[in-house]
């Protein structure tokens, strides 16, 4: 056990992983202090690269841009009231009227500790749980997996159930997309229309990057440039003396922390969630309520401390069953895949050292994070200038070239433009992309476990019933499914009856 | 269209019983899209004045549509005139498409960017980019 941490140590700091992390973590600030951008881009146009790399040093570099987004998406939350990622909207709460009340300083510690402590915190939490969940996820067969990949699923979908169609649709498509190529278990082609590049399917990198990194740099295109004057900081680094009197709210801190971390367990809700939770629950503890929203640090830290445990926690139910919590670990599971490593309570017992080096990284990043925020805080809030525009053909050139550099086929780029088009239309109608990357990455699972199962089953469905770990999953998800519409119906008959009573 | 014409393009001819063969998800997939998109098309029909599709966002999707495009010419341009001459190309004429019209800055930010993508890719991670069109046909 002491050895695989010290191995695990060893690994950490090796430097090909240290720069690895290190770079993660700038790359992750920088594309989290720009509005629009945030860390899913960044993660699929790094994707390409991680392939010269071992496995530990390919996730350490995910992991910090995963990681570092959430650092860096409260600057502008705080200096300019726009939010780099979506989850630091309830940073500029209180963060903006500090701002102008000259304060500026003592939001952004307040900020940075939060999102320090929410990080280390839900690590810890990570190195604990994970290993319990994972003793209970061994007596898992096939249909277990299924169900408990079925539950994910149906969680991510009714995340957005208020485009419940749209939801359905893409993760459908998802589904279909992962079936293209030959089929693994009976080398059959599918939907190869006669075509030889087909035939290896539609690779995760393209599809991720063209939906993500392509897409999401053709809206920018479409976005004007933030010009703003608000930038002014009193001095370039973070001033360390706030930093101390921010540490007075430690009680909320800790509440963030946890609860963040047990949101980023859940599949689909995400870090929005997680810091509008952690946001209200400082506010009902707190002795200042009123001062929520006019400008108190607490609510900064309490923000940034719930979003920043995100990514620990979402890493649970991706090392223990394989089923990630989001886009963004959904990614991080096709890194695994790629190398050859696959997810689950499995992994935990034969790659000790992957394990603990994962853990550590982790730690290390949040440290180099909060350190890179706090010494080059006035060049990263600068980066809130650049045009989008010029930032968007960059990401253009970078990604094309980076889909080409993985195979060194043309074909993968034609993918990746196709997808950048999908990508496009589908974020300028707001519609839900992320249940169409989780339909590509855990199609291929979920169609082998369900194969896996019904021939354990010799063809009959009711082994998802029989077992009950896999009947607890299914009636679950059912739930989840049913309760929040009777709930949505309950509260709209509600609502008539209340305009019923008004006009009588 | 996908749905019903699978059974034909999956190859299907293997032993395999249906619940272990190759078109029982791609099935189950196709289906769960076709089922969401029912109330839409059911909508699509039953209304009298048809649907309005239209797309939510701001600005011209010009802008977008001639970018994307010189997107494809850059990857063929990749393979005719090389890497270099093909970044160099996009991001001077993309650069000056989007507004950029200082000469100096566009030349310096173009440059900057095609060396860091050549030493990036073609030097650091050693990837392959085949000998250009162009430099054949000149050559032989």
């Amino acid at each position: 056990m002491l050895d695989e941490v010290w191995l695990g140590l060893q690994a950490a700091f090796a430097p090909s992983n240290f720069v690895a992390l290190t770079f993660g973590s700038l790359v992750g600030i920088l594309v989290g202090i720009v509005p629009g951008i945030g860390p899913m881009v960044g993660m699929v146009v790094l994707l390409p690269f991680t392939f010269a790399l071992p496995p530990d040093v390919a996730l350490s570099l995910l992991l910090g841009v995963f990681c570092g987004g959430y650092y860096g998406g409260a600057v502008p939350a705080i200096l300019v009231r726009t939010p780099g990622v979506p989850s630091s909207l309830f940073t500029s709460f209180d963060g903006f009227p500090l701002t102008r009340r000259g304060e500026a300083q003592l939001a952004l510690s307040a900020a940075l500790l939060g999102s320090f402590g929410g990080g280390i915190i839900s690590v810890v939490i990570l190195t604990f749980l994970a290993p319990a969940l994972a003793h209970i996820a061994a007596s898992f067969g096939p249909p277990e997996y299924f169900s408990a990949g079925l539950f994910g699923v149906v969680l991510v979908v009714m995340a957005y159930r208020n485009q419940l169609r749209q939801g359905v649709l893409l993760l459908g498509l998802g589904f279909w997309l992962s079936t293209v190529g030959i089929d693994g278990p009976t080398l059959s082609p599918r939907y190869c229309f006669g075509t030889l590049a087909l035939q290896n399917g539609l690779h995760i990198v393209p599809v991720c990057l063209g939906l993500f990194g392509v897409g999401q740099a053709l809206i920018l295109i479409e976005q004007r440039i933030l010009h703003t004057k608000e930038l002014n900081l009193s001095r370039g680094t973070l001033d360390f003396s706030k930093l101390f009197s921010a540490l007075k709210y430690w009680k909320t801190l800790i509440r963030s922390g946890i609860i963040g971390t047990f949101v980023g367990l859940i599949p689909g809700p995400g870090s929005i969630l997680a810091s509008f939770l952690s946001y209200s629950a400082a506010r009902r503890f707190s002795r200042e309520p009123d001062r929520f929203g006019k400008g108190t640090p607490e609510g900064c830290l309490a923000s940034e401390a719930g979003n920043n445990a995100v990514p620990a926690g979402a890493m649970i139910p991706l090392l223990t069953l394989g089923i990630p919590g989001d886009a963004l670990s959904a990614v991080l599971l096709g890194v695994f895949v790629i190398n050859g490593i696959y997810p689950g309570p499995l992994l935990l017992v034969k790659q000790p050292v992957l394990i603990n080096t994962l853990y550590l990284s982790m730690f290390l990043i949040n440290i180099v994070a909060f350190l890179m925020l706090a010494f080059w805080l006035r060049p990263f809030a600068m980066v809130v200038r650049v045009p989008n525009s010029l930032l968007a053909v960059f990401i253009l050139v970078i990604s094309i070239v980076g889909i080409y550099a993985v195979n060194t086929r043309i074909f993968d780029a034609v993918v990746a433009l196709v997808m950048g088009l999908l990508g496009y239309f589908l974020l300028r109608m707001k519609w839900p992309l992320v249940n169409l990357v989780m339909g590509v990455i855990l199609g291929p699972i979920l169609e082998n476990r369900l194969r896996e199962s019904l021939s354990l089953g010799e063809g009959n469905p009711g082994i998802f019933f029989a077992r009950p770990i896999s009947l607890g999953l299914i009636l679950a998800a059912f739930l989840v499914i049913v309760l929040p519409l009777i709930l949505d119906r309950r509260k709209a008959r509600g609502g008539r009856e209340a305009l019923q009573e008004q006009k009588g | 269209m996908v749905l019903v014409s699978s059974p034909w393009s999956v190859d299907t001819s293997g032993p395999e019983p249906f619940y272990k063969g190759p078109l029982i998800f791609p099935l189950m997939a196709l289906s769960l899209m076709v089922l969401s998109a029912v109330p839409s098309a059911w909508k699509w029909i039953r209304s009298p004045g048809g649907v309005v599709w239209e797309l939510e966002g701001e600005g011209s999707p010009l802008k977008v549509g001639v970018v994307y495009v010189s997107l494809f010419a850059f990857l063929f341009g990749v393979l005719w005139v090389g890497l270099e001459v093909a970044t160099f190309a996009f991001l001077l004429g993309s650069l000056s498409f989007l507004g950029y019209r200082s000469p100096w800055k566009l030349l310096i930010l173009s440059l900057a960017v095609t060396i860091s993508v050549s030493l990036i890719f073609k030097y650091l991670l050693g990837v392959f980019f085949p000998r250009p069109s162009i430099m054949r046909l000149l050559m032989g």
